[in-house]
C-alpha cells in the first residue's frame, strides 16, 4: 500500500518534469531555430530604408538634373520593406497595436499615392519632387514610429518568452528536490529495510546454526525428507546408526536408504496413498505431528543390511521448498531384546507355575481315586471278628487314610482354585441357621478341650443372604476349628455383622488362645504354612487351610484377614458382599455343580407333559431320556414353526425352547404361542448364558432360562421353577476350556443306556468327520451353511461334555455369520481338538478305533 | 540579341550545362543585352565587362533553372520559387572555394560561405509563384534557402543569409 502509493508518487513526479523538460525544450527549440528575423533589425533597417529614402528625395530636389531612377530604386526597396513589415506572419504582433497602425496607414497612404504617379512614367513625378520629399520626410518619421513601437513590443513578447522559460525551469527545478527528497526518503527507507533483513537474517542464521547444532549432537537420527521421499537433512546420530556417509544419503530415497526390503513396496503404496489423499488420510494436530502414528515402532535397515527395530516420530511441516517430513529415529535393539528376554522369562514362569498347578491336580485326582478305594475296602472288615489289636491297627489305618484324604482334597482345591477352575454360586440362604450348624457341629470338640462355643446375638438381616453357602461352611469350619485347636480352656466367638444393608458382612471369630506373633501373622495365610511347631502335634493339617480360606474369600468377592497379639488370642475377620444380586445377575438359586451327588438333587415334580422344541437331534434324545427318566410326557418338535403347531394343537404344561434353531427362531416362536397363549411356562434352553440376552428372552415373554448342557439337575430345578411360576435362570455347566467334562460325560453315560450313548457317539463322531471336510475345504463360501453346521456340531458336541470343542464350534459359528475374516485360524484349530475330543472318548473305551470314525 | 526557339535555347543550355561541368570554363561570356540585374566580381575565371561577369535576367535564365517550395518567415503561404543555384552560377563562372559576398540593392551585405552554393541549398531565386520579381517586390534577385526542408535553415544565420534585391556579388579567396 505504502509501497505504491510512492511509486505513484515517483511515477507522477517523474512524469511533470519529463512534461516541463519537454515544455522548455520546445521553447528553447524556438529560440534556437528562430521563426523570425531579427526583428530589431529588420525595424532599424525599415527606418534606414525609409531615411535613406527621404535623403535621395532631398538629394534629387536639389539636383539641376534631378535622376529619378536612384531616388525610384530607394522607393522600392522602402516599399519592399514596408510590405514585408505589412504582410509577413512575423510581425502580428505590431498589427494589433492602434499607434503602429496608424502610423503604418499613414505610410501605406505614401506609398499608394506615389507608386500611382511613380508609376505613370511621365514628368509628373519628376514635377512634383518637393511634394514627395515632404511626404517622405512624413513618412520617415511614421517608420520611425513604428520601428520604435515595434521594438518595444518585440522586446516585451522576448521577455515573456523568457519569463516563461524562466518560470518552467523554476518548476522544474523545484520539482526536481521535491523527487529527490522523495527518493532520498525511499532510499532510506530501503535501507532501514535492507537493516531490518539483514538483522532478519542473522537471527535466522543463528537460530538455524542452532538448530543444526542441536540435530547433529542429537542423539537420535534425524532424517529429514521431502515430499517425494528425497533425504534433504540427515545428522551424525543417523550415520552412525544407518552406516551411511551424509554425503551419500543426502539426495537418496529414504524408503530405499533404511527400509527393509519387503516393506518397501508397502512404503512406496502408503507414500503415493498420502499423496492423492492429502492430509485427509493422515490428520495432524496443531503441533504439526501426524496423530495417526505418534511414535510407532518400525523395523529399519541399515547399510550393511542389518533390520532392527526403531522408534519413529514423524513430524510434518512446511518449508520454503514445500512439504517437509522430519523423522526422528531411535535405535531400541536393545531394549526391545530386553523386553523379549523378560517376556520369556515371564512366559516361562507362568509356564512352570501351570506345569506345576497342573500336575498337583492330576496327582491329587490321581490319588483320590485309590484311596477312596483303599478307604473303601477297609471298610469292608467286619471289626468284630478282629482281635482287639487288629481293630486297634484298623482304627489307624482308617484315620491315616481320611487324614491322607483330607490333605488331597486341599491341594485339589487349592491347585482348582489357583487355576479358577472351581464355581461359585451365588443364592439365598440364612447365615445365622448356617453358623449355628458350624456351632452345633463342632460343640463336641470344643468340649473336649473345655472351651465355650459362643454365638453372639445377630441383625435379623442376616437370616436372608446371597452368596455361596457351601464355601462360606468350608471357611468358617476351617477358621472354627483352628480357633479350637488353638485354645485351650477359653472361649471361641462367632460374630457377624453387616454393613451397607448387605453390601459388606463382617464375620469375625474370636478365641482367646495362644495368639499368632506379629511376624508369624504376615505369613499365615501362606500355603504349607504351620506356624510352631509345638503346634503341629495338635495340628494335623497340611498348612493349607487359611491359604484356602483366603482364595475362597477372595473368589467370592470379599476380603480376609487376622489380627492377634500373642498370648490374648487372635481374631479372624472375613468381609463378604452378601446383597441380593442386580436382576440381569440373577443366577440362584444355583446349584452346586461341583457337587451333582444324588443327595442335593431337588425331587422330581410330578409328570407333566413336556413341548421339547429343539433342532439339534442329539440334544432333542438326551432333553427327552432326561425327562422321561423323570417321569414326563415328551412331545417333540424340530423347529420354531413346527413348535409353534404343536402348541395350538395341544395343551402341555411346560416348553422347553430352544433359541437359536434354522428358519423361525426360540424368540419368534414364543412371540408366536403367547399370543394365544399366556398361561404355559416356556423354559428358553440356550447356549449363550449373558445376562444382557436372557433379560431379552424373558421380555420376549419366557419364564426361564436354562444354560446348556442339560443336565439331569439343572433340568429337573427348571421344571420345578416352570411349575412354581418363578421367573428364574438356571445357570448351566461352567464351559471350561477343558477338552472333556467328566462330570457331565459321566452324567450322560448314567442317564442313557450305555449302548445307545455309543450308537449317539458314533453318529457324531461321523458327522464331525463329514464336518471337518466341509470346513477344511481350501476356501469355504457357503457361510451360511457351516454357521449352521458348526452351530448344529456345538450342540451335539455340549451334550458329550466335550468343552473345547463346543467353545471353538460356536466361534466358528459366529465367525461364520458374522466376520468371515476370523474363520481361518479357527478352522485351523478344529483337527488338533477334535484329535484330542476323540482320544479322550478313546481313553474312556467310549469309542472303537475304526478307520471310519477316526478324525 | 537573336531570338533563337525555345528548343534550341533549351539545347544550348544542356549543351552549357554539360561543358561546365565536364571541361573548365573557358568560354568568353557573352555581355548582357538587358538590364544588368547581377554584378559578379573578384575571383571568377570568366568576365565579360572588365574584370566582371555582368548578367541580364535572359542570361541566368540561359543556366540551368532549379524550383523550389517553401515557406519563408516574410511571405504569407507556401511560395513556389525559380531560379538557379548559387552553386551552379560560381561553377560557371569557374568559381571553386572562396568566400561569396552578397550586396543588395539598400547596401545590405553579407558573407555567404561557400558551402552553402557547394550543397546546393542556397537558390537565386528570379522567379515567384510563376512571376518575375519587382523590387517592391524583394526582387530582382532574391536568395532562398530550402527552409521547409530542415531546422538547419530556419536559424537566425540563414535568415539573415536570405538576401533579397542581391544585386552584387563578389568572390574573395
Amino acid at each position: 500500500m505504502r509501497r505504491g502509493l510512492t511509486a505513484v508518487i515517483v511515477i507522477l513526479f517523474i512524469t511533470i518534469i519529463m512534461l516541463l523538460v519537454m515544455d522548455v525544450r520546445k521553447q528553447l527549440e524556438r529560440l534556437a531555430y528562430a521563426t523570425s528575423d531579427n526583428v530589431q533589425w529588420f525595424l532599424g533597417q525599415a527606418e534606414t530604408e525609409a531615411l535613406a529614402l527621404e535623403l535621395a528625395a532631398h538629394e534629387a530636389l536639389h539636383n539641376e538634373a534631378p535622376h529619378t531612377g536612384a531616388l525610384q530604386t530607394r522607393f522600392d526597396v522602402y516599399y519592399s520593406r514596408i510590405d514585408t513589415l505589412r504582410n509577413s506572419p512575423t510581425f502580428e504582433p505590431l498589427h494589433a497595436h492602434p499607434r503602429v497602425l496608424e502610423n503604418l496607414d499613414h505610410i501605406d497612404q505614401f506609398l499608394t499615392k506615389w507608386v500611382a504617379i511613380i508609376d505613370a512614367k511621365d514628368n509628373s513625378f519628376a514635377q512634383s519632387l518637393p511634394e514627395f520629399a515632404r511626404d517622405a520626410s512624413a513618412a520617415q518619421d511614421a517608420t520611425r514610429n513604428v520601428a520604435l513601437a515595434g521594438i518595444a513590443i518585440f522586446a516585451e513578447i522576448r521577455t515573456g518568452q523568457r519569463n516563461s522559460i524562466s518560470q518552467t525551469l523554476t518548476r522544474i527545478a523545484i520539482l526536481t528536490i521535491a523527487l529527490v527528497t522523495v527518493l532520498i526518503i525511499v532510499v532510506m527507507a530501503m535501507f532501514r529495510l535492507a537493516q531490518i533483513r539483514e538483522q532478519d537474517a542473522q537471527t535466522n542464521l543463528e537460530i538455524s546454526e542452532r538448530m543444526e547444532a542441536i540435530i547433529a549432537t542429537a542423539q537420535d537420527a534425524v532424517v529429514v525428507t521431502d515430499r517425494k521421499g528425497r533425504v534433504v537433512e540427515y545428522n551424525g546420530a543417523a550415520e552412525d546408526m544407518f552406516g551411511y556417509p551424509r554425503e551419500v544419503a543426502l539426495g537418496a530415497n529414504i524408503v530405499d536408504l533404511i527400509i527393509p526390503e519387503e516393506f518397501r513396496a508397502l512404503h512406496k503404496e502408503g507414500l503415493a496413498q498420502y499423496h492423492r489423499a492429502g492430509l485427509s488420510r493422515l490428520q495432524e494436530d496443531s503441533t504439526g505431528r501426524l496423530v495417526g502414528p505418534g511414535i510407532v515402532q518400525l523395523e529399519a535397515q541399515n547399510q550393511e543390511g542389518r533390520v532392527f527395530p526403531v522408534d519413529l516420530t514423524l513430524a510434518r511441516t512446511d518449508s520454503r521448498d514445500g512439504e517437509i517430513f522430519v523423522s526422528f529415529i531411535r535405535d531400541i535393539s536393545t531394549r526391545v531384546q530386553a523386553e523379549e528376554a523378560m517376556r520369556d522369562a515371564r512366559d516361562r514362569a507362568i509356564a512352570g507355575e501351570k506345569q506345576k498347578a497342573d500336575l498337583l491336580a492330576v496327582m491329587s485326582h490321581e490319588m483320590r481315586t485309590p484311596l477312596n478305594g483303599l478307604l473303601g475296602t477297609l471298610d469292608l472288615f467286619e471289626p468284630d471278628h478282629l482281635p482287639k489289636e487288629d481293630r486297634h491297627y484298623l482304627s489307624v489305618m482308617r484315620k491315616s487314610g481320611q487324614i491322607l484324604l483330607g490333605h488331597v482334597n486341599d491341594v485339589l482345591d487349592i491347585s482348582r482354585l489357583d487355576a479358577g477352575k472351581m464355581s461359585m454360586q451365588n443364592q439365598s440362604f440364612d447365615l445365622i441357621e448356617l453358623l449355628q450348624d458350624i456351632l452345633d457341629g463342632q460343640r463336641a470338640r470344643a468340649d473336649a478341650r473345655g472351651n465355650d462355643l459362643i454365638l453372639s446375638p445377630m441383625q435379623p438381616e442376616l437370616h436372608d443372604v446371597f452368596s455361596d453357602p457351601d464355601r462360606l461352611r468350608q471357611v468358617l469350619l476351617n477358621l472354627v476349628g483352628n480357633a479350637i485347636k488353638f485354645t485351650e480352656n477359653g472361649q471361641v466367638i462367632v460374630e457377624a455383622e453387616c454393613h451397607h444393608g448387605l453390601g459388606e458382612v463382617e464375620i469375625r471369630v474370636i478365641d482367646t488362645g495362644l495368639g499368632i506373633s506379629q511376624a508369624d501373622l504376615d505369613r499365615v495365610f501362606g500355603d504349607f504354612v504351620t506356624i510352631d511347631s509345638s503346634y503341629a502335634r495338635s495340628n494335623t493339617g497340611t498348612g493349607l487351610g487359611l491359604g484356602i480360606s483366603q482364595r475362597l474369600v477372595t473368589a467370592l468377592g470379599g476380603k480376609m484377614g487376622a489380627e492377634s497379639e500373642l498370648g490374648d488370642g487372635s481374631v479372624f475377620w472375613l468381609r463378604l458382599p452378601m446383597a441380593r444380586p442386580a436382576i440381569g445377575d440373577m443366577e440362584a438359586p444355583a446349584l452346586p455343580i461341583e457337587s451333582t451327588g444324588k443327595d442335593i438333587l431337588p425331587e422330581a415334580p410330578a409328570p407333566m407333559s413336556v413341548l421339547l422344541v429343539e433342532d439339534n437331534p442329539t440334544n432333542r434324545m438326551v432333553a427327552r431320556q432326561l425327562l422321561e427318566r423323570d417321569g414326563h410326557s415328551v412331545t417333540e418338535a424340530v423347529d420354531g414353526a413346527e413348535g409353534v403347531a404343536k402348541a395350538r394343537d395341544a395343551e402341555f404344561d411346560a416348553i422347553l425352547m430352544d433359541i437359536s434353531m434354522p428358519g423361525m427362531d426360540g424368540i419368534t416362536a414364543t412371540g408366536h404361542i403367547r399370543q394365544s397363549d399366556s398361561e404355559t411356562p416356556i423354559i428358553a434352553t440356550t447356549a449363550h448364558a449373558l445376562p444382557t440376552e436372557a433379560a431379552r428372552f424373558i421380555g420376549a415373554g419366557m419364564n426361564a432360562v436354562l444354560v446348556k448342557p442339560l443336565t439331569k439337575a439343572t433340568l429337573r430345578q427348571a421344571m420345578i421353577d416352570a411349575v412354581t411360576a418363578k421367573l428364574i435362570i438356571v445357570p448351566g455347566m461352567p464351559l471350561s476350556d477343558d477338552v472333556i467334562n467328566q462330570d457331565l460325560l459321566d452324567e450322560l453315560l448314567e442317564e442313557l443306556p450305555r449302548e445307545r450313548a455309543l450308537d449317539l457317539l458314533e453318529k457324531f463322531s461321523a458327522e464331525m468327520s463329514a464336518f471337518l471336510t466341509l470346513s477344511t475345504q481350501e476356501l469355504p463360501t457357503d457361510f451360511d451353511t457351516l454357521g449352521k453346521e458348526a452351530h448344529r456340531m456345538a450342540g451335539s458336541a455340549g451334550v458329550f461334555g466335550a468343552n473345547r470343542l463346543n467353545l471353538l464350534l460356536r466361534d466358528i459359528q459366529t465367525a461364520a455369520q458374522e466376520s468371515h475374516a476370523e474363520l481361518p485360524p479357527l478352522l485351523a484349530q478344529l483337527p488338533p481338538v477334535w484329535s484330542a475330543t476323540y482320544r479322550e472318548f478313546q481313553l474312556l473305551g467310549l469309542v472303537t478305533d475304526t478307520a471310519e470314525a477316526k478324525p | 540579341m537573336i531570338r533563337q526557339p525555345h528548343y534550341l535555347f533549351g539545347l544550348l543550355s544542356v549543351f552549357w550545362v554539360v561543358i561546365s561541368t565536364t571541361i573548365l570554363v573557358a568560354d568568353t561570356l557573352p555581355a548582357p543585352s538587358g538590364q544588368v540585374v547581377l554584378t559578379v566580381s573578384g575571383e571568377i575565371q570568366l568576365t565579360n565587362v572588365g574584370d566582371t561577369a555582368e548578367f541580364d535576367l535572359d542570361m541566368l535564365r540561359d543556366l540551368e533553372r532549379t524550383e523550389l517550395e517553401t515557406t519563408t518567415i516574410w511571405t504569407e503561404g507556401l511560395q513556389h520559387f525559380a531560379g538557379i543555384k548559387l552553386g551552379t552560377l560560381l561553377k560557371h563562372l569557374g568559381v571553386e572555394d572562396g568566400i561569396i559576398n552578397a550586396s543588395a540593392l539598400n547596401e545590405y551585405f553579407i558573407d555567404i560561405p561557400f558551402e552553402d552554393a557547394d550543397t546546393g541549398a542556397a537558390l537565386i531565386a528570379y522567379e515567384r509563384n510563376g512571376a518575375p520579381m519587382s523590387v517592391r517586390d524583394k526582387g530582382p534577385l532574391w536568395v532562398i534557402f530550402p527552409y521547409d526542408q530542415s531546422a538547419h535553415y530556419r536559424s537566425e544565420v540563414y535568415f539573415a543569409r536570405s538576401i533579397w534585391q542581391m544585386d552584387r556579388i563578389e568572390i574573395e579567396r
